[in-house]
């Protein structure tokens, strides 16, 4: 039983953390830099 | 000479401070768009919570940068931006990441649709593809010149 609530909570833990992982997506500033300097040569 | 330079540049300078403090300045005043399309005339949605989701992705940072970027291409191309066009300025470190990146886009649209601040709709391409176009609203322009830079 502890053994199953063992790997239980450690596929939780790896869920919880793929989640939280793509949850943060905020603006990539590379791509941001690029988009600006090409939209300023123009 | 080593020990002076390492001294000084452990030393915050005056200058940088106040650079990083006007640029939170900034993004702070994001805000205050919530406050201008009040008192625009804008009506609370009945439901609170719902309301509240509404106001959370509409002062958040992503959304100012949006906000910021459709009015650029507006002000100055003279040109609306498509999901497809916004997503790749936003995200384009790879094909998954802009694809997140317009799933997240329409999903902030929708969300934000009620204030009429960015209207968006499907349109056509040059050629035949199909597109959503995103164009900035009378509202979000005139707080962006008139409101929010200080």
């Amino acid at each position: 039983m502890r053994y199953y609530l063992k790997i239980g909570s450690a596929v939780l833990m790896a869920a919880l953390i793929t989640l939280s992982a793509s949850a943060y997506a905020g603006v990539d500033t590379d791509s941001l830099k690029e988009y600006l300097e090409k939209t300023l040569k123009q | 000479m080593a020990m002076e330079q390492n001294e000084l540049a452990s030393e915050p300078k005056q200058a940088t401070a106040f650079l990083v403090l006007h640029y939170l300045q900034q993004e702070a005043y994001w805000a205050d768009i919530y406050s201008f399309i009040l008192s625009r005339g804008y009506q609370k949605a009945a439901n609170l919570e719902e309301e509240l989701q509404m106001k959370r992705a509409l002062t958040d940072h992503d959304t100012c940068i949006m906000a910021m970027l459709i009015y650029l291409h507006y002000s100055l191309a003279k040109e609306t931006h498509t999901v497809s066009s916004l997503a790749k300025a936003m995200d384009n470190s790879s094909l998954k990441a802009r694809k997140a990146r317009e799933r997240k886009i329409l999903r902030v649209l929708k969300m934000i649709a009620g204030y009429q601040l960015i209207d968006f709709y499907r349109d056509t391409h040059k050629g035949d593809r199909e597109c959503i176009r995103i164009e900035a609203n009378d509202l979000l322009i005139e707080f962006l010149e008139n409101h929010f830079f200080k």
